[in-house]
């Protein structure tokens, strides 16, 4: 139970690692001025791939904000009537307004675009539906865009807000930057502090006048102090403080156990005691036995739990569940030993043993327990 | 070979204090095949856990192989309980995880026999018993009386010069129970060891030598 409690607990703490490290990168490079970052990325892909466990480039939807901020201001997707969103708040510009286009005014071949979900809701779309919207680009650019919902995007409470997703070809064309990248986020397959140094000063020599480069360290204090402190923090609460309660709780159930069961054995002990075994052996004994029951019965508890965690970890969550898990990178629940939880809850639990045992045999030596008068 | 002389064990239940032992005197013989007779709360296993040396008395002396006992430390107790001292016990206490030959084996464990020589012994007292064809078998695979074989074996497995038993028939019937005092009376003959038994059991007495009357913690004749 210890073994399970514990290795999920990591494993969920390694899928908020994994899920910050996939949305906010190790390395993050950002073009300079009106440059590209394709040429850096070709560079890095072709000479440092096996260093490289993703790039953000490789994804094939490129989001596009509806406001006339954030890191995609140079696109806009304009053409729905402002109070549509009027939900959103004051934070939403539009450069125009007015209802969706009737459907067939423009004789191009729809989009696929990908909605978030509260956006869908208010124009009451479905996958499958098509729409067709006004477009401005910040060059001055104007022209209506087909766009048919491919899908509907459900994103957590930091992915909130009014976005259209459509592919990286198309903003590229509307936006009037074809070839353009300006944002390249960087995963290594080990990012330790060397490798993301190394990585990161070749970019910075190579192409300085064309990314500046910001480096992720992977360290929990930095990361989870910008985006996702708040969830950090209080799943870091909810999993510590389980890990204790189990871990106490735990720890009492053995104490309770042991100090009861050489108790129960005090006609074993009496009889060694008269066959004159001293107090010292008594005690060795008595160590050896806990020691033989801890180490069989922790493999025991972690051949049990590494079995009972490799089907729950097939068995995909219940919807609601699951939701919660996007941030963690569900919808499977994640199993992963990490040495020093074990090492303090098999400590702890150990050592409540050994108290127990010797706290009970100690009171029964002195006499608590003794007979005493026939 | 053992002489106890005003001896006297007060316990302390609370407020209340029970005088188990008053002033007793006892002399027992090399060879012996004594009992205590008594009813119930007279005292007769306190005085018995005193002469094993499992409880210190309050006052008298007690010397055994002319050696004073009075006053040593827990260790140099367990020693001579270690060399000198058998105990037979009213419920058994055998171990029930242990085969008939490891609760035998117990004593000479204990006192660090070395290998070849406990299996000799340990083999030797169980057919001696009437067990030797049971070695490999658990208490719970053993009848009342087999249990107490065992339980005399293991007693006499490192030759002790004095046995002591607490109510050894007490759980047993009156045929097994008689069976089990005759074969400790053949092993006090054989082994020219001393017995010193508790009892309240009057069928018992038939088979002592020697038989002390303990009433209120003293020994009356």
């Amino acid at each position: 139970m210890l073994f399970l409690f514990l290795g999920f607990r990591q494993g969920a703490e390694d899928q908020i690692n994994s899920t910050i490290r996939k949305s906010y990168g190790d390395i993050r490079l950002t073009a300079r001025g009106d440059r590209s970052l394709k040429e850096v990325k070709q560079y890095l892909c072709e000479n440092y791939d096996r260093y490289l466990e993703r790039t953000a480039s490789q994804l094939s939807l490129q989001g596009v904000r509806l406001t006339g901020s954030g890191n995609y201001r140079e696109s806009r997707i304009v053409g729905v009537r402002e109070d549509y969103f009027r939900w959103l708040g004051d934070s939403i510009y539009w450069k125009s307004g007015g209802p969706p286009e009737p459907r067939g005014e423009t004789p191009v071949s729809p989009v696929n675009g990908v909605l978030e979900k509260s956006y869908a809701k208010k124009l009451n779309l479905k996958q499958g539906d098509t729409i067709t919207a006004v477009y401005e680009s910040v060059r001055g650019a104007t022209g209506k865009l087909r766009i048919q919902v491919s899908g509907v995007f459900i994103g957590n409470r930091f992915q909130k807000g009014g976005k259209l997703f459509l592919p990286l070809k198309t903003v590229q064309e509307l936006t009037g930057e074809t070839g353009k990248i300006d944002l390249v986020k960087i995963n290594l397959v080990r990012p330790t502090e060397v490798n993301l140094d190394r990585i990161a000063s070749l970019v910075s020599d190579k192409y300085r006048m064309t990314a500046s480069v910001s480096v992720r360290k992977w360290n929990r204090d930095l990361t989870y102090s910008t985006i996702f402190s708040r969830v950090w923090a209080l799943m870091g609460v909810i999993l510590v403080l389980s890990a204790l309660t189990i871990i106490l709780v735990l720890s009492l159930g053995i104490y309770d156990t042991f100090y009861l069961d050489l108790r129960s054995r005090a006609e074993e002990i009496s009889t060694l005691l008269t066959y004159g075994i001293h107090h010292g052996k008594l005690y060795l004994l008595n160590f050896l036995e806990i020691t033989i029951l801890l180490v069989l019965g922790g493999g025991a508890g972690l051949l049990l739990a590494l079995t009972i965690a490799l089907i729950l970890a097939n068995i995909p969550l219940v919807k609601n569940f699951s939701y919660l898990f996007i941030v963690l990178g569900g919808p499977f629940l994640q199993f992963s030993l990490f040495t020093p939880d074990l090492l303090i809850g098999f400590g702890v639990t150990s050592l409540a043993a050994y108290f127990a045992s010797c706290l009970s045999l100690r009171s029964y030596l002195r006499g608590d327990v003794a007979e005493i008068v026939d | 070979m053992i002489e106890l002389k005003g001896v006297t064990k007060t316990y302390e239940l609370g407020e209340a204090k029970v005088q188990a032992l008053d002033e007793v005197n006892l002399e027992l013989s090399k060879g012996a095949f004594a009992g205590l007779h008594g009813p119930s709360g007279s005292g007769k296993t306190t005085l018995l856990r005193v002469v094993g040396l499992l409880e210190t008395p309050d006052r008298g002396s007690y010397t055994f192989r002319g050696e004073e006992l009075t006053g040593k430390s827990h260790g140099e107790r367990s020693e001579y309980r270690k060399r000198y001292f058998g105990f037979i016990f009213q419920t058994f206490n055998l171990i029930p995880e242990l085969t008939v030959y490891e609760n035998v084996e117990i004593p000479l464990m204990i006192s660090e026999t070395g290998g070849d020589k406990r299996e000799e012994s340990v083999n030797r007292i169980c057919e001696e018993v009437g067990l030797g064809h049971r070695l490999s078998h658990r208490p719970g695979q053993l009848s009342g009386g087999q249990m107490q074989r065992v339980s005399i074996a293991r007693a006499l497995v490192k030759g002790p010069e004095l046995v002591l038993a607490d109510e050894p028939t007490a759980n047993l019937d009156t045929e097994t129970g008689n069976g089990i005092i005759e074969l400790m009376s053949e092993m006090n003959q054989r082994h020219d060891n001393s017995f010193l038994f508790a009892t309240h059991d009057p069928t018992i007495t038939d088979y002592l030598e020697e038989i002390r009357t303990i009433k209120d913690g003293r020994v009356r004749s």
